[in-house]
């Protein structure tokens, strides 16, 4: 049937023109170029006065066309001295977070200084993945610091170094380890004819299987998370579905129902919202709906939370950059430009992957074409970037941590 | 943009528009929506040519379309509380649907009945893959998703499409 649907396809739209939009196309891009512009003069004169991160000061100056440099001692070399790439914007430097701190050209990662031992507890400079490795069922350890599918098996790398597998023969399955690394929930993702999520104990090496919840809509797009060690929060597309995976109860929440989503490390969601509508970060906090305007950062994706603070990636019109807002105002902190020429990293190449616990941010880089990727610490108060950990992994492979352990908790 | 980018991106828009257009009123069944999702990517595209030109603009653009129609899909069933949004069935001559598309009326309302009748995941996979002609790798990174969920998706909107649209496998001399 495949063979043949192209031509069908082709020919049910054979007659449709060209729509002739450049007109229109040209009017509303010049109109947003100049309303970015003004927007950036708006923050440009909030960041003007003293950012407080974590108790240290960012001190940020602002030039005459609005645009926001730092003072040349802040900020301008990585760990240890080394030297940054900070390539000028393409646009000139009228952008909205120009100079907050130098830009940074992730396709050097690896030049960057390698982050103090035990950055993230137990996990290794260099992540490889074995092409086999005992069943954890016949070899249980206490915990994970990452899963990574690959092919039908999870690989778990425990504390130790060493390597066990699960057999994940569901189709298409997806990870997620619990924020100790105690538990590894197994979605399987297939048809609708086996849809469950399997959960494995790492310390017995059993397994539970929990069902969907009554009323669960499975949607193509879902996404989940753990919101401690023993819930799982589904998404549906229509709101969340809070699932204990020890005694099976779930129950309906209103979050989340936006766009991008996280939770803090009590379980709380923070949303941003969609496309469509005004950009405001959603926060959920005690079961409440607090809605703060994003005016200055713009739309965030990739979204990690803690109680006073969020890190996101921008989004949607604004240059690609990591960005640090107070989580009551969304006020932004620190910002960290990213230089982007193929739009490698704001589609998906570079995203958030922990907001520690010393207000510091680890983010996932990948190497475009290879499949690795890199873990990397930015301390939003100094601007140094240290490289944490290179995952060998390949480009089919699915890699998932232990929330806890990133954020550096205990 | 400078005058060389401005004539660059001009020339890039007016070549792909309508093979956006197209895709993208096979994902939504309605011209006017179509032409709003082709609109607001090339908006997009503009904004960031001179990032995007020596790289997939053209990637970057389907990759707004799908993804726009997707949230507007999910906004839609937020709003109404439905479990199931279903899709408009063509309809000749009313809000742009249906058969002026095509200089094969039959062909033009048999394909949207029959698209109408997949999930927006299901029919982004499907468009993509055998009407822009992608590689299960170009499809995957233009809807942000795993290859995995890829062939998923396009095994079930294909199975869907042969218990769902028996007309459609008419149509293509297909064996029941």
């Amino acid at each position: 049937m495949s063979d043949h649907l192209g031509p069908v396809l082709h020919r049910a739209t054979d007659e449709l023109p060209a729509p002739g939009l450049t007109r229109a196309v040209l009017r509303e891009a010049a109109r947003r170029r100049a309303r970015r512009r003004a927007a950036g003069a708006v923050v440009a004169a909030v960041l003007a006065s003293v950012l407080v991160v974590g108790g240290a000061t960012v001190l940020v100056e602002v030039t005459g066309d609005g645009t926001a440099t730092p003072p040349a001692t802040s900020g301008t070399t990585g760990s240890g001295g080394t030297p940054r790439s900070a390539e000028p914007s393409p646009s000139g430097g009228r952008e909205l977070v120009e100079g907050t701190q130098p830009r940074w050209d992730p396709r050097r990662v690896d030049d960057l200084p390698a982050a103090g031992p035990g950055t993230v507890a137990s996990l290794p400079p260099v992540v490889t993945v074995p092409s086999q490795a005992p069943a954890l069922a016949g070899a249980p350890v206490p915990a994970a610091v990452l899963a990574v599918r690959r092919g039908p098996q999870a690989y778990l790398l425990a504390p130790d170094g060493s390597w066990r597998s699960v057999p994940v023969a569901d189709r298409y399955p997806r990870l997620a380890l619990n924020p100790s690394g105690t538990a590894l929930a197994v979605w399987a993702y297939g048809d609708g004819a086996d849809d469950r999520v399997v959960v494995h104990d790492l310390a017995s090496g059993t397994t539970t299987t929990v069902g969907y919840p009554s009323g669960f809509v499975p949607f193509d797009f879902q996404t989940w998370r753990w919101t401690d060690d023993d819930t799982l929060l589904l998404d549906d597309g229509g709101g969340g579905w809070l699932v204990d995976v020890r005694g099976g109860a779930a129950a309906r929440v209103a979050g989340p129902a936006e766009g991008p989503w996280t939770t803090d490390p009590r379980g709380e969601v923070v949303e941003v919202t969609d496309f469509g509508r005004p950009a405001e970060l959603v926060d959920r906090a005690g079961g409440g709906e607090r809605r703060v305007p994003l005016t200055a950062s713009g739309r965030l994706g990739s979204i990690e939370a803690d109680a006073g603070t969020v890190a996101g990636t921008s989004y949607d019109e604004r240059p690609f950059s990591v960005l640090v807002v107070d989580r009551a105002t969304a006020r932004p902190r620190a910002v960290l430009p990213i230089v982007d020429p193929q739009a490698n990293y704001g589609n998906g190449g570079l995203g958030v992957l922990a907001l520690r616990e010393d207000g510091t941010v680890l983010l996932r880089v990948t190497v475009p074409g290879t499949g690795t990727s890199r873990v990397v610490h930015w301390d939003p108060r100094s601007g140094a970037l240290a490289l944490v950990a290179a995952l060998r992994t390949e480009l089919e492979d699915m890699v998932t941590f232990a929330d806890a352990r990133l954020r550096g908790e205990g | 943009m400078d005058e060389a980018e401005l004539l660059g991106f001009t020339e890039w828009m007016v070549g792909c528009e309508r093979a956006l257009l197209r895709s993208a009123y096979l994902l939504t069944g309605d011209l006017h929506r179509a032409q709003d999702l082709v609109q607001e990517a090339l908006v997009k595209v503009a904004l960031r040519w001179p990032r995007l030109r020596d790289g997939d603009p053209l990637a970057y653009a389907r990759r707004v379309v799908a993804r726009d129609h997707v949230s507007w899909w999910r906004r839609r069933r937020r709003e109404t509380g439905m479990a199931e949004v279903p899709e408009v069935p063509g309809t000749p001559g009313a809000h742009g649907r249906g058969t002026a598309a095509s200089s094969d009326p039959e062909t033009a309302l048999v394909v949207q009945r029959a698209l109408a009748r997949l999930t927006p995941a299901q029919r982004a996979v499907l468009v993509l893959r055998h009407f822009d002609d992608l590689t299960e790798r170009q499809t995957a990174e233009v809807l942000g998703v795993s290859t995995g969920t890829v062939k998923s998706q396009n095994a079930a909107a294909l199975a869907r499409l042969r218990t769902g649209a028996p007309e459609l496998l008419d149509l293509i001399g297909e064996t029941r």
